[in-house]
């Protein structure tokens, strides 16, 4: 193979192309990572944390099937804290405050690491397609990098337009060029190709800011990692620190909306609704007399602070003043302004469940491009972008989750179904982000139980190594002993197992404490995850009762060619929408909004028939 | 949606046949049918087993069951078909035992549907069940739509309103509890379902049952034999529908005809006449048969042969009669002549200690006294029991009641139920996102929602009333 060919080529090293290359990779592709620059890999352009509600299942999930995330995370991390202690462990979830930097070199270093992997410093302009196959990936320094399959996560780079009061300047973000060639090749490739907005909030001299006025808030005593792999977090945890907005900020904010681009109408795109900027904040909550604010560490020589909860587009001199009306701010010296960013993304309508665009054989998209938003988001896609990259090389099938087993198969399936960016749709045209809320097995899409969802997903298709998978075996073969334990012991004629599923048993906490499970020894997850195992036990059957007949729904197929329009008796709402969406699957179709289970039945009905005449051609021609 | 995993079950009822048909498909039909039938049918292969349906616990009919062995089926899957002399009462407690127990109602054209995918039926067939899918689906938003504009979508939409205000201060807790939110405190969210659960309570007791409108009462014609039962009977149906002799036990069989009163319609039936003591096992047979239709009458006319010399053996038989409401009949009357019936009929009634009417199948006399002393009895007895006191034409013109619920609704609603009893229940454990999942079951049972337009629906109302997003 010449220096220039490559099985897969992925464009962009955010966190949905680092994952896609190193998945890709470690698959036994030959694969080019394509970045603006080096010291851009892994960054974290808006906030320096990793995890939270919903994300934080995300980030082990990856981690669970063999990513870095997690991985870099630990190694990364200034402040852990478990999300929901005082809830159930479904919505439970780790968040960390991360050294951005830390993060970065620790990300660069495992790519350099892996096998297979080139990282190649270039602009990518083109991408050159064949026959409706992709060729190869054309970039700036004019060389073209050939591959059969190319991963584009690109994220804000897109046609980004940043903002600043009247203020607008080309980029994808602070300091670095947009990807404006990109973008129009791919409308050349024939991709509908549209506009979001997101924002980020200034950053602080963290030298500048009187930390006695702040209330501090600290990470968890004992911090939880975020991989599988991390035996224990040994970081100090540093603190970060809280203040609010007052009535002289909303005063100063709401005088000046006829400055702020969000208001002017220079900026058409919308942003999200989970994410406000503070001038959204204070004109939809009016009533509201302070919002909070988060002053969190960067990195952990604490020389920046990210100013969390004030994003905002304003003037400059506007988010002067804003930072010194802000309590232990009056001092405080903005580094980087706070900026609103524009950008292309693709419908994500447009693809397949293995994150293939449907026009394009081989062309993957992953991360913002298709919508999303957030760091774990974007590595959620970008790790099964990349594994189905390897696999279409492979000649492999397609690795397509369900939503029963991950947050990012709901939130793949949501992408395919929901209609983000689809005219007739109506929804609110945001970014992508997941709450725990959009999955219906959220009581088994947890945290403690990634590795038992997806780490032999991850391993039967080579990105899980063998030590990961040791270590995963022995867990797995520990709770089965425990369980059995339980199971097989019985005291007052109820077994351990019995009594422990029972609410409000006191097991649950004393377990550690029992002479034989001490005897045997086991990892704390092995005893949490038994722990939740029997609590959830007798709730999964009701679980299923509130998504009955989705999954046998979800394994009928859809041909990729049928035409909706010769389905006699399908309404015309039905045909409008199916049309549009194309999805693979009845199971999918049924999940768009507006489609009647009865359209259902009627498509499944005109199928049969689809494939009986098929097969009688077949039949013929044979 | 087509759902090819799980068992659906329907009730049918032939036209103007006594006879009930309970259906049943899919793979837990034999499970199902263990339920309800009496004795317990194996795993065998097909099989036609005479027994007994069990109804609300302990009553016993007679039925018959078949049971067809997928594939050998109409469906292609597991079928059961139990065939039961019956009424109303005995289809709304079979179906409601059934879906009580994890069956579905079948949707629309489902059993076709299935024989269509299990490769039984062709593709001509199939084409016609799109078309009833299509046509009950058209038939299906029109009842919706009145519907809508009814009480019970009134009813079930604020009962939605306040779950989803529930649900969205719980879910907000769980997604944003990180976030700057004064959040409900689970007491006050306790509070709140507990006033929706009797909300729920009440509906069940102020609501009728739809298939008490729908499916027709009964009028059972009983007495001796030779008591003029029959011709009574076509007398009322201006046709002949039975076999009549003077000959003793002329009738052997139930047979039914439907009958149009000026208010209601109902099913009118006559059997064979009622004796002590049976002399062979085909009076055996039809002795019982009557019984159990009688037992299942809403109202029963008792038909006394005014014209004989002594009535010791109506007297007795009238013990048989169970029924809640009897209408004594005095028949033949033409036999009589003016003055001599006026005695007769005032011993008769003295004998009786009841009022009886007066009527001549061949003259006519009577019959439009009898048909609206029916009518009234029936209506009185379709009204809800609060309402027993007032009278009739008005109760049934006020639409206080007027919330008809069908088996699927009162399912729905007496699910909700236990789903929001079961979530209080979670929330005081501060066990919140177990709650959740039930207050999700009940919001989708009631409203017939899917999954992710509640997701959407309860993003919506997160963002609209509280500022999140650091």
């Amino acid at each position: 193979m010449k220096a220039n060919e490559f099985d897969c080529v992925v464009i962009g090293a955010g966190h949905a192309g680092i994952e896609a290359a190193h998945a890709a990779a470690k698959m036994g592709a030959k694969t080019a990572l394509v970045t603006i620059a080096k010291d851009g890999i892994a960054a974290m352009s808006c906030n320096p944390a990793i995890g939270g509600l919903a994300k934080g299942q995300i980030a082990r999930e990856v981690d669970a099937l063999g990513g870095l995330m997690g991985l870099a995370t630990d190694a990364a991390g200034l402040q852990f804290r478990m999300l929901n202690r005082s809830k159930g462990p479904a919505v439970q979830a780790p968040r960390a405050q991360a050294d951005k930097y830390r993060y970065q070199r620790y990300m660069i270093e495992a790519l350099e690491r892996t096998e297979n992997l080139t990282i190649i410093e270039a602009l990518a302009g083109d991408i050159i397609v064949e026959a409706g196959k992709v060729r190869a990936v054309r970039c700036k320094n004019g060389r073209d990098y050939a591959a059969e399959a190319v991963v584009v996560a690109t994220g804000t780079f897109l046609r980004g337009l940043m903002h600043i009061g009247a203020e607008q300047f080309e980029g994808g973000r602070r300091g670095e060029p947009a990807a404006n060639e990109l973008s129009a090749s791919l409308e050349r490739l024939g991709l509908v190709v549209k506009r979001l907005k997101t924002g980020t909030p200034p950053r602080l001299d963290a030298s500048t800011i009187d930390y006695e006025k702040l209330e501090a808030q600290h990470g968890d005593a004992e911090p939880v990692p975020f991989s599988f792999m991390t035996e224990r977090i040994e970081t100090e945890q540093i603190p970060c620190w809280i203040t609010y907005t007052n009535d002289k900020i909303h005063r100063l904010l709401r005088d000046n909306l006829d400055r702020a681009p969000l208001y002017t109408g220079q900026i058409q795109s919308t942003g999200p609704r989970y994410c406000p900027s503070i001038e959204t904040k204070i004109v939809r909550f009016a009533d509201r007399s302070r919002h909070q604010v988060f002053l969190e560490p960067e990195e952990e020589e604490r020389k920046v602070i990210y100013c969390n909860g004030v994003s905002t587009s304003l003037p400059a001199d506007v988010q002067d003043q804003m930072i010194r009306l802000l309590p232990g701010c009056e001092r405080a010296k903005i580094l980087h302004y706070g900026y609103a960013i524009e950008y292309d993304y693709c419908p994500p309508v447009q693809l397949k469940s293995n994150l293939e665009t449907k026009k394009i054989s081989g062309l993957f998209l992953a991360g913002q491009i298709n919508g999303t938003s957030g760091y774990e988001e974007a590595a959620g896609q970008g790790i099964m972008a990349g594994m189905n990259a390897a696999r279409k090389i492979q000649g492999a099938e397609p690795i397509v989750l369900g939503r029963d087993q991950a947050y990012i198969a709901v939130m793949i399936d949501d992408l395919l179904t929901r209609g983000l960016g689809v005219e007739p749709m109506g929804i609110t045209d945001e970014p992508y982000r997941m709450f725990t809320s959009r999955a219906e097995y959220r009581l088994s899409l947890r945290a403690d139980n990634a590795d038992r969802r997806l780490t032999q997903i991850g391993r039967s298709v080579g990105v899980v190594d063998g030590a990961r998978w040791a270590k995963y075996e022995k867990k797995l073969c520990d709770i089965e002993k425990l369980k059995n334990y339980l199971t097989g012991t019985r005291i007052a004629g109820r077994s351990l197992w019995e009594q422990l599923r029972r609410p409000k048993n006191t097991l649950a906490e004393t377990m550690s404490d029992n002479a034989d499970v001490k005897k045997m020894s086991f990892d704390k997850t092995v005893l949490e995850a038994v722990v939740i195992d029997a609590k959830y036990e007798g709730y999964l059957a009701k679980q299923q009762r509130l998504v009955a007949g989705l999954k046998a729904l979800d394994r009928k197929g859809i041909p990729a060619d049928l035409d909706y329009d010769k389905i006699c008796h399908l309404r015309v709402e039905a045909k409008e929408k199916l049309s549009v969406f194309r999805l693979e699957t009845l199971g999918q179709a049924s999940r768009i909004s507006g489609i009647t289970p009865a359209d259902i039945t009627v498509i499944q009905i005109h199928l049969k028939k689809y494939y009986h005449h098929r097969t009688d051609k077949a039949q013929a021609n044979g | 949606m087509y759902r090819p995993d799980d068992t659906i079950v329907a009730v049918s009822t032939p036209a103007s046949e006594k006879r009930v048909i309970v259906r049943i498909s899919g793979p837990d039909t034999v499970k199902g049918v263990r339920q309800i039938f009496e004795p317990p049918v194996g795993s065998g292969p097909s099989s036609v087993t005479s027994g007994q349906i069990v109804v609300a616990g302990n009553l016993k009919l007679d039925a018959t069951l078949y049971l067809f062995k997928s594939p050998h089926s109409y469906t292609g899957e597991d079928l059961a078909e139990i065939h039961v002399f019956s009424n109303r009462a005995v289809t709304n407690s079979v179906l409601t035992s059934l879906l009580n127990r994890g069956l579905r109602a079948a949707e629309p054209g489902e059993f076709t549907a299935r024989a269509y995918f299990n490769n039984k039926i062709d593709l001509a067939q199939a084409e016609a069940v799109n078309e009833i899918i299509t046509a009950s689906n058209r038939f299906q938003l029109n009842a919706a739509e009145n519907l809508l504009t009814g009480r019970l979508a009134e009813t079930t939409k604020r009962i939605c309103d306040a779950i989803m205000d529930c649900l969205t201060t719980l879910e907000a807790g769980l997604d944003f509890s990180s976030e700057d939110i004064e959040f409900t405190s689970g007491a006050e969210t306790v509070g709140k379902l507990t006033a929706i659960t009797s909300d729920l309570h009440n509906l069940l007791a102020s609501s009728i049952r739809c298939e008490s409108l729908i499916e027709l009462p009964a009028v059972g014609i009983a007495g001796a034999p030779n008591a003029g039962k029959s011709t009574l009977g076509n007398a009322l149906l201006g046709r002949e529908r039975s076999i009549v002799s003077p000959q003793r036990k002329t009738t052997r069989d139930v047979l039914t005809a439907e009958l149009t009163l000026s208010h209601c319609r109902c099913v009118l039936f006559d059997c064979a006449g009622l004796i002590l003591q049976a002399e062979t096992i085909l009076d055996e047979l039809a002795q019982q048969a009557a019984v159990q239709a009688l037992h299942n009458a809403s109202v029963v006319l008792f038909c006394v042969d005014i014209a004989r010399p002594d009535w010791s053996e109506d007297l007795s038989v009238l013990e048989l009669i169970e029924a809640k409401d009897v209408i004594p009949v005095a028949t033949k009357t033409d036999l009589l002549l003016d003055k001599g019936l006026n005695e007769r009929l005032i011993r008769l009634n003295k004998s009786f200690g009841a009022d009886f009417l007066v009527v001549s199948a061949h003259t006519g006399l009577g019959l439009d006294r009898l048909k609206s002393a029916i009518d009234n009895t029936i209506i009185a007895a379709t009204m809800p029991a609060a309402d027993k006191q007032r009278d009739t034409r008005y109760a049934i013109r006020n639409t206080r009641y007027e919330i008809a619920l069908t088996a699927r609704h009162t399912q729905a609603v007496t699910e909700a139920t236990d789903d929001i009893t079961q979530a209080v229940n979670e929330l005081k454990a501060g066990n919140d996102e177990i709650a959740a999942m039930h207050l999700r079951t009940a919001y989708q049972g009631l409203i017939g929602l899917q999954q992710h337009t509640i997701d959407e629906k309860i993003l919506e109302r997160i963002f609209s009333r509280f500022c999140v997003g650091k």
